[in-house]
């Protein structure tokens, strides 16, 4: 376990040139994309193996973790049932959305670039229990139907960062993808659709609005099949308090606006892929904003927390990286629906109303006092009775922005591996991990008072990843 | 063996106003126009040789946004000061401070000392300097102008908080019973006998 000055503040940790490198973020001038690893060369090989693995698939199924959000308290599904206007409207657009693009689909089945990429020089260096791993990946992914208790395993040993598989990985892990390989393109392609409607249906200017109306109903639907957008009272101008007046809601949204503009400019500062001043970044910060802003519309229940910037960028990130073009220009949609499933998994602790409740912020972390009190029973009364170190001073922010703020960005990813995979769900894993946080430092916290130990905890040291996980299996094992 | 007293202070104000970029400068001297949002609340202490008396300030620096507010008692409950922040440039977040006052009043120690930064004084102002000190002074508040960014008055704004609570532990030692003393205050002696039994009536 290796340790770094406590006292180091975020912005201070370590980021390796690879994330930062041109080679991320140069934009394809060729159609096809410019960087497809062996990992995807060997998808196509892979693919043509016969497939007898149909069976076990089904055996599977069952395992699977359900994604219900239809039971949620507060909001229901990923747009909240109470939302009455934009609800109702964001779902008629779907359902009578119009949208289709026949050059959508591609995920990297039938593409091949071997030019080698800055990629394939690190991979070179890779050991063979890396190219190994890039091979299961190859020949799972390249299955017919993906066994995801199979990707789950493979996924928990962390993915190769090459070639888009994390990218697909994820995707299938969070149930944005079906299982079925052949219904990849067609999904995707209705939900990139569906996203496009949110934000022709919700980002939009009441002037414009106001403007439509005037020029009449023709040009409005003439975009073809959308319904009317809102009823617009008499007499709705900017200066109309009424709380039906579309631009009191336009104002509203504008704080939403501004507010959620000014987070995702600090989305890791240290990284020109999120805070640089290039074009590029900026393309990304809009991508970012109005997804997040989409979000909020939708779940008016919890609208947009601060924080929640943090848990987009890595989803965001990673598509975007995705040496897929398709892919890689849709990375706002994907990420959006990723989001949106992972949020859906996790987003009791995002909610005020909950904290008290039984699936609150503050009984999660009650369940990881309790974790750690089973497993560590010395460090565990140190921390609660003898340096008094309460787990809300510093697991609230490892637990609702999934330790995105703890790690190098190249460590949250492998821990999102992990996060994803888990057969019971993110929320079991993350309780795990923290407590394998606290029992790899165990020995300073146990030498330290309050201020040392929160100093500690509220900037964690940075230590090897593989070692908190493995960690955090024993804690499992021994569960 | 000399005795440090420990000061626990707790900033408040709207997110986004530079509580955090405002508490770096003073503890480690840095400054970041792209500042994380404070996600719950940040611990950072800084030590002083206040005329000779050593003082730990306890520094918690708490997220602004709505969300977390629910959690934010436990960070001022046994508070010795609060410092309100605000951001000059945002008349909004000058009315947050007065709502914070009002929150304070109901939920954090009665005698809990009171300062306010207005932040971001580099910046062309939106708020009326003079009705803010009026307002200051009608709390029995401080008021300081201050700019993280080009380290203007936030020496000042800690001194003045830790010099202020430092007088208060020290008029409530003279007058008070030891006993009834803030349980912030370290006795590194013996801590004192318990109080006699009450010999009022009942």
């Amino acid at each position: 376990m290796s340790t770094t000055d406590a006292t180091g503040s975020r912005s201070a940790k370590h980021v390796p040139e690879w994330l930062n490198s041109p080679a991320w973020y140069s934009k394809p001038s060729h159609p096809l994309s410019p960087a497809l690893s062996r990992a995807q060369s060997m998808v196509e090989k892979e693919e043509n193996k016969p497939i007898n693995d149909s069976v076990e698939d089904e055996k599977f199924e069952n395992e699977e973790r359900s994604r219900q959000v239809e039971d949620h308290p507060i909001t229901g599904g990923y747009f909240d049932q109470s939302n009455s206007a934009l609800g109702e409207n964001a779902r008629s657009v779907l359902a009578s959305s119009p949208l289709n693009a026949p050059h959508m689909p591609s995920f990297p089945s039938h593409q091949s670039d071997p030019s080698s990429s800055f990629l394939d020089g690190k991979g070179s260096k890779k050991t063979t229990s890396g190219a190994m791993r890039a091979q299961a990946f190859a020949t799972e992914l390249a299955k017919k139907r993906v066994h995801i208790a199979e990707l789950q395993r493979l996924a928990s040993e962390g993915i190769p960062d090459s070639g888009g598989v994390r990218a697909i990985t994820w995707k299938l892990l969070l149930g944005y993808l079906p299982k079925n390989r052949e219904a990849w393109d067609a999904e995707a392609s209705k939900r990139r659709a569906e996203y496009a409607a949110f934000r022709e249906e919700l980002l939009i200017n009441p002037s414009e609005v106001t403007r439509r109306e005037g020029d009449g109903q023709a040009e409005l639907y003439s975009t073809g099949g959308l319904l009317p957008r809102q009823e617009i009272s008499h007499g709705d101008h900017p200066l109309s308090l009424g709380t039906t007046s579309l631009w009191n809601q336009f104002f509203q949204d504008l704080e939403l606006v501004e507010q959620i503009d000014r987070d995702v400019k600090r989305t890791h500062p240290d990284m020109d892929f999120f805070s640089g001043d290039s074009d590029f970044s900026h393309e990304n910060q809009e991508a970012m904003k109005r997804a997040l802003f989409i979000f909020a519309k939708l779940n008016p229940g919890i609208k947009y927390v601060q924080g929640m910037n943090e848990v987009l960028a890595p989803l965001y990130y990673v598509f975007k990286n995705d040496p897929d073009r398709e892919n890689m220009v849709h990375a706002e949609a994907d990420a959006f629906f990723c989001f949106v499933e992972l949020l859906s998994d996790v987003r009791d602790n995002f909610c005020k109303q909950l904290d008290n409740s039984a699936v609150g912020v503050h009984f999660t972390m009650g369940q990881l006092t309790a974790l750690l009190k089973k497993h560590d029973e010395e460090l565990w009364r140190h921390l609660d009775t003898v340096s008094k170190v309460n787990a809300q001073f510093y697991a609230f922010r490892w637990i609702t922005l999934l330790l995105t703020q703890e790690f190098d960005f190249p460590d949250i990813l492998r821990l999102w591996d992990s996060l994803l995979s888990n057969p019971d769900g993110p929320l079991e894993i993350l309780l795990r991990v923290c407590c394998a946080m606290l029992i790899c430092v165990r020995s300073r916290l146990l030498a330290g008072d309050f201020t040392d130990n929160l100093k500690l905890l509220q900037h964690f040291p940075s230590v090897d990843v593989h070692h908190i996980l493995k960690v955090a299996d024993e804690v499992k094992d021994r569960a | 063996m000399m005795r440090t007293v420990p000061i626990k202070v707790v900033l408040l104000g709207d997110g986004r106003v530079g509580k955090t970029s405002l508490v770096l400068r003073y503890v480690n001297a840095t400054f970041s126009e792209q500042q994380t949002p404070t996600i719950q609340a940040s611990y950072l202490t800084k030590r002083l040789n206040f005329n000779g008396a050593m003082v730990t300030l306890a520094i918690w620096d708490t997220a602004g946004q709505e969300r977390f507010h629910a959690l934010g008692p436990i960070y001022y409950r046994d508070a010795d000061a609060a410092l309100l922040v605000y951001d000059i440039t945002d008349k909004d977040s000058f009315d947050r401070v007065k709502s914070w006052v009002k929150e304070l009043r109901k939920m954090a120690p009665k005698d809990i000392i009171l300062a306010i930064a207005g932040n971001k004084c580099d910046m062309n102002s939106q708020v009326d300097l003079k009705d803010s000190e009026r307002y200051a002074a009608s709390i029995g508040s401080s008021h300081f102008n201050t700019s993280a960014k080009s380290n203007i008055g936030i020496e000042e704004t800690f001194l003045d908080i830790a010099r202020r609570v430092l007088e208060q532990k020290k008029a409530l030692a003279e007058n008070v019973p030891a006993s009834t003393q803030r349980k912030t205050m370290v006795i590194i002696d013996e801590p004192p006998p318990p109080p006699p039994p009450s010999k009022c009536c009942s």
